[in-house]
């Protein structure tokens, strides 16, 4: 793929908002992707939004951008957060900006969370 | 002194935001010549798609110029990558590579990029003149092939 795709999926069960991911997150992507979500976000009123990143082929810092942007967006509206399905890679940038410190991060081909620290 | 390259390509593209997969891929295949890991060429592509970004939003001000890019490759398997933009330049080179410091707070952007092209190569060098434009210098060596 030559220019940044990305593809969303919202599934709701119990008031849970997961925000599924496909193809890659770049500053290209990014806007179009926070448009949509936050549109979501805002109608649906969740008390969690789980970004699920498992099938995220490529991310970089726009996605970290993206991410902590949906998290400030839940904080005000008082939903928790959870991102899942980090690659290695996604997990360095988080970590860059200590992301992990914020919210619960779930790495790929792992079941070991990442528990939010204080 | 490094050696004569093995390898070079250069490429220049408008500044536009749907060129940066471009630009990230591009570089990827020339370097995949070398045959490195996966994750290597992913760190690689990572790093060269937050500096291409930076020329086109921050050098440019997501206006209209040209990011030009070199690639090399030497003998020891290291790559080494410039990407430059003639735009507005970075008045305080130490402050915006800081983590987390962004020109833009309302872009959410992170201010991650300069982070994350140090940790994801083995080498990043900063050249900026106000007014002139900044060149990014990024070096990435592969481990040697089995």
């Amino acid at each position: 793929m030559l220019s940044a795709d990305i593809t969303t999926e919202f599934i709701e069960k119990d008031r849970v908002l997961i925000i599924k991911l496909f193809g890659e997150i770049d500053h290209h992507s990014a806007y179009p992707l926070r448009e949509a979500s936050d549109r979501e976000i805002i109608m649906r009123q969740p008390k969690k939004v789980v970004i699920d990143l498992t099938e995220v082929s490529f991310m970089d810092s726009a996605g970290l951008g993206y991410i902590l942007g949906r998290y400030s967006k839940s904080q005000l509206l008082k939903a928790e957060m959870e991102v899942t399905g980090a690659s290695d890679r996604a997990w360095r940038i988080l970590q860059l900006a200590g992301a992990d410190k914020l919210l619960k991060i779930q790495k790929s081909d792992s079941n070991e969370q990442v528990k939010a620290g204080k | 002194m490094k050696n004569k390259p093995v390898n070079e390509m250069k490429l220049e593209i408008d500044s536009k935001s749907i060129n940066e997969g471009f630009a990230r891929y591009t570089i990827s295949a020339f370097a995949a010549q070398l045959d490195p890991t996966v994750e290597e060429l992913s760190d690689l592509r990572c790093a060269v798609s937050e500096a291409v970004t930076n020329a086109i939003i921050h050098g440019y001000r997501g206006g209209q110029g040209i990011v030009y890019i070199n690639a090399r490759y030497f003998d020891d398997r290291s790559v080494r990558i410039k990407i430059a933009d003639k735009g507005v330049g970075i008045e305080d080179i130490k402050l915006a590579m800081q983590p987390l410091y962004t020109s833009d707070p309302g872009g959410e952007r992170g201010g991650m990029g300069f982070a994350v092209m140090q940790s994801f190569t083995d080498g990043l060098s900063v050249r900026s003149k106000p007014g002139k434009g900044t060149t990014i210098t990024m070096t990435k060596k592969f481990a040697p092939r089995r």
